[in-house]
């Protein structure tokens, strides 16, 4: 009996759990003359074998390339994937802290960027910042790299030299620029303050669900830095094609 | 009968359990609390409509990150590179598409349907609005007050929009290349390249296939914007391809024919390419097997 009661008692805590912290969400695409209704699939599991719903069928029109009374062709989503599944970014942080640097020793710290493009044909992410790292009363700047030899923000460059300092980024993982040809080679961010147009870091052309990739970040500083607490924020932006 | 000390022992068990349970969930929840998680659906809307109609779309956007104040923006974008991506510009939709520019609080693990009504007055001219939907996270508080970088997002949604009196835009298509390699070893599959533009006032998608003998590759529905050309690819089971053939043991000349109409519409644009299909790697083992053969003789 009490063996009885222990389990129903876990059994229970697994539901109540689930019931509480699992999302199962509907989504919808909506018009005054239409809803459809279909399955979160936020998952990123990729296309779904199961197609019960068509939704590349345009409304409002009885013939296609001509108006019926309605005015007007919708269509939502990709022609040749019968679902539509969500375009999804995401990163695993807010804020990176470097914490106290040190002169001439690099400080390194690293992001997981994700994109689930399922739906879409393709996907661009770009990166940019609103200025170089600087103190809050903007008197001092931690400039962006410019590598051991040369870089930019959208070209890479070597950068290991303990002796050549500033801010700048590496890519590693799925869709990531070739430039980046191993984790020596960093870029410095676009900076837009300087209208410099921010630069692509992941791309595809294809179809991609939980396309993973690591941005890390190093900053050098020379023994001459002055002392302060330097900041700025980094914008990314995806966008699925069309 | 079950002795105290047993009675204890299970208690400690199932406390020690439920404690695993309610505090991992609270740890994913931290977890995700401190990332930035947002998706947005459907990621392309198409809409022709005419002048003094209206149509109202829902976009849905997902927050499974941290609680974040979300700004929503439509601007115009740009084709970039001929593979479907977009550059954003500063231009902001016309006033006829409305939708509600205040910044909302999205919190974690919640969703959100925004609201966009398209309506084009009578006098607005037949071309194309090629738009983007983006919702931008805001700029978190620094609670370091270390050396730090921060982040924002944007995530967006593409939206065609032509304008069309009659339901019938201008619409044409040309052929910029479709090209294979002249001669290719039989065992080798042929890759096309096919890049098709659009010389319309309103964007397009291809429906065609390239035929070779008894296989055929269906060319990927994929937009074509007006004045602009795309690199084409095929589409296999809802799968994006390059256009290549499976069949890869054809020997002598092989006659590759591309057809397509325009979304619908009853010209059908044709193109032939001529491909020579040689048993080389074939004819190289064959001349050394016979060299070697004439060597050992010897």
């Amino acid at each position: 009996m009490k063996k009885f009661l222990l389990s129903f008692f876990l059994l229970s805590l697994f539901t109540i759990h689930y019931s509480l912290f699992t999302v199962s969400a509907q989504e919808r695409i909506e018009s005054p003359n239409y809803r459809i209704q279909f399955p979160n699939l936020n998952s990123g599991a990729g296309i779904p074998t199961s197609s019960g719903y068509k939704l590349d069928s345009t409304v409002g029109q009885t013939v296609a390339g001509k108006f019926s009374s309605a005015g007007y062709i919708a269509r939502a989503g990709f022609q040749y994937i019968h679902s539509i599944i969500p375009f999804s970014f995401s990163i695993s942080d807010i804020q990176k802290n470097f914490g106290t640097l040190t002169p001439n020793t690099p400080s390194t710290n690293s992001s997981t960027i994700i994109i689930s493009a399922g739906g879409a044909g393709g996907y661009s992410v770009k990166a940019s910042e609103n200025n170089p790292l600087k103190t809050s009363d903007g008197g001092d700047t931690i400039i962006d790299t410019l590598c051991d030899t040369t870089c930019s923000e959208t070209t890479a460059g070597v950068w290991t030299s303990s002796t050549k300092y500033g801010f700048g980024f590496n890519m590693s993982g799925n869709d990531v620029p070739t430039d980046f040809t191993n984790s020596t080679y960093y870029r410095q961010f676009a900076d837009r303050n300087s209208a410099e147009v921010e630069s692509t870091i992941m791309s595809s052309v294809n179809v991609g669900s939980s396309r993973t990739a690591t941005i890390t970040y190093q900053i050098n500083i020379s023994a001459v830095q002055p002392a302060g607490t330097y900041r700025n924020v980094i914008k990314f932006t995806a966008i699925p094609s069309y | 009968m079950k002795t105290t000390k047993q009675i204890k022992n299970n208690t400690f068990w199932i406390i020690l359990f439920s404690f695993f349970i309610l505090n991992s969930s609270f740890l994913i929840d931290k977890a995700m609390a401190q990332a930035i998680s947002l998706s947005v659906s459907p990621p392309l809307f198409e809409l022709m409509i005419q002048p003094n109609k209206q149509v109202k779309q829902i976009f849905t956007i997902t927050n499974l990150g941290g609680d974040s104040i979300i700004t929503p923006s439509l601007v115009y974008f740009e084709s970039t590179d001929g593979t479907g991506n977009v550059n954003l510009t500063e231009n902001q939709a016309p006033d006829w598409v409305i939708y509600n520019k205040t910044p909302f609080n999205l919190k974690g693990q919640e969703k959100f349907d925004f609201e966009i009504l398209f309506s084009p007055p009578s006098d607005d001219p037949e071309i194309d609005h090629l738009l983007t939907l983006v919702f931008e996270t805001n700029e978190p508080v620094d609670l370091l007050g270390q050396n730090s970088t921060t982040y924002t997002s944007k995530i967006g949604a593409n939206i065609l929009l032509t304008i069309s009196k009659d339901g019938s835009p201008e619409k044409k298509a040309e052929i910029i290349e479709f090209s294979a390699p002249k001669i290719i070893d039989s065992l080798y599959p042929i890759r096309y390249t096919l890049k098709l533009a659009n010389n319309g006032n309103s964007f397009w998608k291809p429906n065609g296939k390239i035929i070779v003998n008894k296989e055929i590759l269906n060319l990927a529905p994929q937009n074509i914007l007006s004045n602009s050309l795309r690199k084409m690819k095929c589409i296999d089971n809802e799968i994006l391809i390059n256009c290549e053939l499976k069949t890869r043991f054809y020997v002598g000349k092989i006659v590759s024919k591309l057809e397509f109409t325009i979304d619908e519409e009853p010209k059908v644009y044709k193109l032939e390419i001529t491909t020579y299909s040689l048993p080389l790697t074939l004819v190289g083992v064959v001349v050394l097997l016979i060299l070697v053969w004439r060597k050992l003789k010897r």
